[in-house]
């Protein structure tokens, strides 16, 4: 049995399951941007599995992996920056006490 | 020449006091002596218009038979076109003359009347638009412009009755009177739709010229109907039993007003209405029937209410409310000219007395009760020969006013119906007798207020030349409308040249006499005590001064009806529609109480729901591809 | 390479990958979880190279393994809460989480059916580093540069929420 892209997806499916798990079940809002940052991993997998196994002509698969990378870390340097501040000015990191925007 | 144009321009002669209207509505309010002169020169120049339009008619070849017509288009709904114009015949041209010279009379009046009142500007306005409306009324082509019109009066009527709105009795008078009339209002717009169904046109002239022939050919029965509902708005408007309540109220006005409603205006747009769709009437006997009875009872009904009564105004109340049964009991009886005969003497006679009235209340500080005066012969001259003229004018006293009209009616009367002749005549005696009483005890005897009566003075210029105007008027308008062949002028198809009746005349002329005796007796000589009487006849008396309890029994039946109905809806509006809409908020708030804790602000759980959102998605997305597959065979 | 061997690779970096990512997740100790991410980037880096890719192999340990990681770091130290609490617990929502992520392996495992595996195909550059930088500049330049401003706006965005109101 060789590895195909089936393979690649699954693992990457699981990843992001993971990943979002750790989303839905932290407390630490640092360990939530931890699943965050899972998450996008298991999508950029996809993408570069894609195009080495689909048929298409150039890296813009890769590229486009690239991209999200620079996202996810202007993204996870905007999240610990939010995380200080949150816990500077209300002494937790706690998400369950984050609820302010409850109606 | 001047005719001649003023025929051609009739449409100003309602047009001007409109205009009046709405110049000192809208600018000179504020300034009382500009706003007067503006409408007294306004209505000035109607009744110079007006006389140029009556010389026109009488010059001209004018008649009932051959009017003169001027119409534009108003509107067109579909097959509907409906037209505003002028109309006039000898019956308008008689109309505008009596509106025009009452409504301008009681303008000058006016200026010494309502002198300092804070509304001075305000009512010059009002005066100015009903007088507007009614000549527009008496001008209309058809029956929708009448309605047009006829609805404004009703509305001024309403306005100036209730022109001192801060009294409470004034403002539940005006809306009395709207709402009284309304009900006839409602009768009417009814009547004028079945008339548009069934005719295709409202217009006046070629309804006269359809109805005979709808009649020859379907009968009467639809159109007995219709006429029906025709009159009852007359019978609001008019004041006609059961729908004269208003009337007596209507007196919450300042006097002016009660003498344009009850001499010119308001109240004998009824007559006129009917008058002006004779052609209809004068078809259907039934409805002639009813129209004559109607009358003849209104009249005699409320004839024997003013004999108890004590407030000047309600007097001469009640008394127009019996002479306008008088004009419809001519109506009744085939008689169109002795009908408008009556109403133009009348309008001059009641204007008189209600402006004379006005001055006894003006010169008393508005004390109304007669049995409070007593002796302002002496101190009021001009108004006590003013008033004696008017009784005498309306208890048919020859040679004045009322003697000529009164009799013709009575003779009209007597051709039809002995019994309505016999309803008349006693309602003559009973007019002379109240009337009488009014003079006798407010001019005669002791005054009854020793401090009000050094108080009383004779009113000024503007208040005198009105009265002096109207005394001239009431005497002669009689006997000349006589002489110069009225019933030749105004009149419905073949004129009805009657010599007196000197018989008829005579009855009537001696039961005034006996009446106006009977009076004096009573309340200037005191051979009998009036008191005494009141109490031998104490049942009879209770009722008349109780104006027969028609108010009382109005109000208990509005209360049984109003409560009952309001009680039913009442309970469906707290049990069926409060509760729908309690049950639909209770609904929303139930389910807002099922789904409030999902908004506990935990950004964890919206994620969580967010993302099984896009699971269920992507779960229907294989649902789908599986079956498109299965589709296709299997090749993807 | 042979089948086999990449068969044995996937599966050792898939093992090593998932391992480490649920030791992120179930982790108690935010220090541990860190380090395990660290360890799980790198696993994803050079299953990168397997598929190709060096270069994004090769930006996966710098930026993730490297410069994400610490930054993790920095801030678990600094949100620090001292010693005898858990600095990573669950909340109450474990087991809907638990079967939320569930459903989805499930789902996407339906998914993965309609896919034909295929292990050939794609494209295979001789020199990813020089093509990227070609297309980067020239087909996708606007993207390229709109990143650059991104970086710079969450840069500075990162300092003033870091920094705080000036004391006055």
């Amino acid at each position: 049995m060789s590895i195909g892209l089936t393979h690649y997806l699954l693992l990457a499916a699981m990843l992001f399951a993971i990943g979002m798990f750790g989303v839905l079940s932290k407390r630490n809002i640092i360990a939530v941007l931890m699943g965050i940052e899972l998450m996008l991993n298991a999508v950029n997998i996809n993408l570069v599995a894609f195009n080495r196994f689909m048929p298409v002509h150039d890296l813009t698969g890769q590229l486009m992996a690239l991209f999200a990378i620079v996202v996810g870390v202007a993204e996870v340097a905007i999240g610990i920056a939010l995380a200080f501040r949150i816990y500077r000015d209300r002494n937790t990191i706690n998400v369950d006490e984050l609820n302010r925007m409850k109606g | 020449m001047f005719n001649e144009f003023a025929l051609e321009h009739a449409w100003l002669i309602p047009l001007l006091p409109a205009i009046s209207f709405v110049i000192i509505g809208m600018v000179t309010r504020s300034y009382g002596k500009l706003s007067a002169a503006i409408a007294v020169s306004m209505s000035t120049i109607s009744f110079l218009l007006a006389v140029g339009v009556t010389l026109a008619v009488v010059a001209g070849n004018i008649t009932v038979d051959a009017p003169f017509v001027q119409k534009l288009s108003w509107f067109h709904i579909g097959s509907v076109n409906i037209s505003m114009g002028v109309l006039i015949d000898p019956l308008t041209a008689m109309m505008l003359m009596v509106v025009t010279t009452v409504s301008m009379l009681v303008q000058i009046y006016s200026c010494g009347y309502m002198e300092g009142d804070p509304g001075y500007g305000r009512f010059f306005a009002f005066l100015s638009l009903f007088a507007g409306s009614m000549l527009g009324l008496v001008l209309a082509v058809n029956f929708l412009q009448m309605y047009f019109f006829w609805e404004l009066v009703g509305l001024c009527s309403y306005l100036l009755i209730g022109f001192y709105y801060y009294k409470i009795s004034a403002r539940e008078a005006a809306k009395k009177a709207f709402m009284t009339t309304r009900v006839g209002d409602f009768g009417l717009l009814l009547g004028i739709l079945l008339l548009q169904l069934t005719f295709g046109t409202l217009d006046f002239m070629e309804l006269q010229q359809l109805v005979p022939i709808y009649v020859m050919h379907g009968g009467a029965g639809f159109l007995t109907i219709i006429a029906l509902l025709l009159f009852v708005g007359p019978i609001g408007k008019s004041g006609q039993f059961p729908l004269h309540v208003w009337l007596p109220d209507a007196m919450e006005g300042p006097t002016p007003v009660s003498a344009l409603i009850h001499a010119a205006t308001m109240v004998v747009a009824g007559v006129y209405l009917v008058g002006r769709a004779f052609f209809l009437f004068s078809q259907l006997p039934a409805v002639m029937t009813v129209i004559a009875w109607l009358g003849g009872f209104t009249a005699i009904f409320a004839a024997s209410i003013a004999i108890t009564q004590r407030p000047i105004k309600r007097i001469l109340a009640y008394s127009t409310i019996s002479q306008l049964g008088y004009m419809m009991l001519a109506l009744g009886v085939g008689s169109l000219t002795s009908s408008f005969f009556h109403l133009m003497t009348h309008a001059f006679f009641k204007a008189m007395l209600f402006l004379s009235a006005g001055a006894v209340m003006h010169a008393m500080a508005e004390e109304a009760d007669i049995f409070k005066m007593g002796g302002l012969r002496k101190k009021m001259p001009v108004t006590f020969a003013a008033m004696t003229i008017g009784v005498l004018a309306i208890s048919g006293i020859p040679p004045f006013a009322g003697f000529f009209s009164k009799d013709e009616i009575l003779a009209a009367a007597a051709q039809v119906s002995p019994a309505l002749y016999i309803l008349a005549t006693i309602t003559a005696f009973m007019t002379a007798f109240y009337m009488a009483r009014l003079l006798f005890v407010a001019f005669m005897g002791q005054p009854a207020n020793q401090e009000a009566y050094d108080h009383a003075h004779e009113v000024g210029w503007f208040m005198r030349v009105p009265l002096i105007v109207l005394s001239v008027l009431s005497v002669v308008s009689g006997i000349w409308a006589h002489m110069a062949g009225f019933d030749d002028w105004v009149r419905f198809g073949v004129p009805a040249h009657e010599g007196m009746n000197l018989m008829i005349a005579g009855t009537s002329t001696l039961l005034a006499v006996i009446a106006l005796a009977l009076a004096w007796k009573v309340y200037v000589a005191k051979s009998w005590n009036a008191d005494a009487l009141a109490e031998k006849w104490g049942v009879l008396y209770q009722l008349s001064f109780h104006k027969f309890y028609i108010d009382e029994i109005y109000a208990a039946l509005i209360k049984f009806f109003v409560d009952g109905i309001a009680k039913v809806l009442y309970w469906i509006d707290v049990h069926i529609v409060d509760g729908i809409v309690n049950a639909l908020g209770g609904l929303v708030r139930a389910v807002s109480e099922m789904l409030s804790p999902a908004e506990n602000g935990q950004v964890q759980s919206y994620a969580g729901v967010y993302l099984f959102g896009v699971i269920v998605l992507l779960a229907y997305g294989v649902y789908y591809a599986s079956k498109l597959m299965a589709m296709l065979g299997g090749a993807f | 390479m042979s089948e086999l061997a990449s068969l044995v690779v996937f599966c050792l970096l898939a093992v090593v990958i998932l391992g480490t990512a649920l030791g992120v997740v179930l982790s108690n100790n935010l220090v541990h979880s860190a380090l395990l991410m660290t360890a799980c980037f790198i696993g994803v880096g050079i299953m990168y190279i397997t598929l190709e890719a060096d270069f994004l192999g090769a930006v996966e340990f710098m930026t993730y393994s490297g410069g994400v990681a610490v930054l993790i770091v920095m801030g678990v130290m600094l949100t620090h809460k001292g010693e005898g609490v858990p600095s990573n617990p669950f909340n109450g929502r474990k087991i809907w989480a638990a079967a939320l992520s569930g459903t989805f392996i499930a789902v996407m495992g339906l998914v993965s059916t309609f896919v034909t595996s295929s292990s050939q195909g794609g494209f295979v550059s001789e020199d990813t580093v020089g093509d990227l930088a070609d297309m980067m500049l020239n087909s996708y330049i606007l993207p390229f540069e709109i990143a650059a401003v991104l970086l710079l706006a969450a840069l500075l965005g990162a300092i003033i929420l870091a920094k705080g109101d000036e004391e006055s």
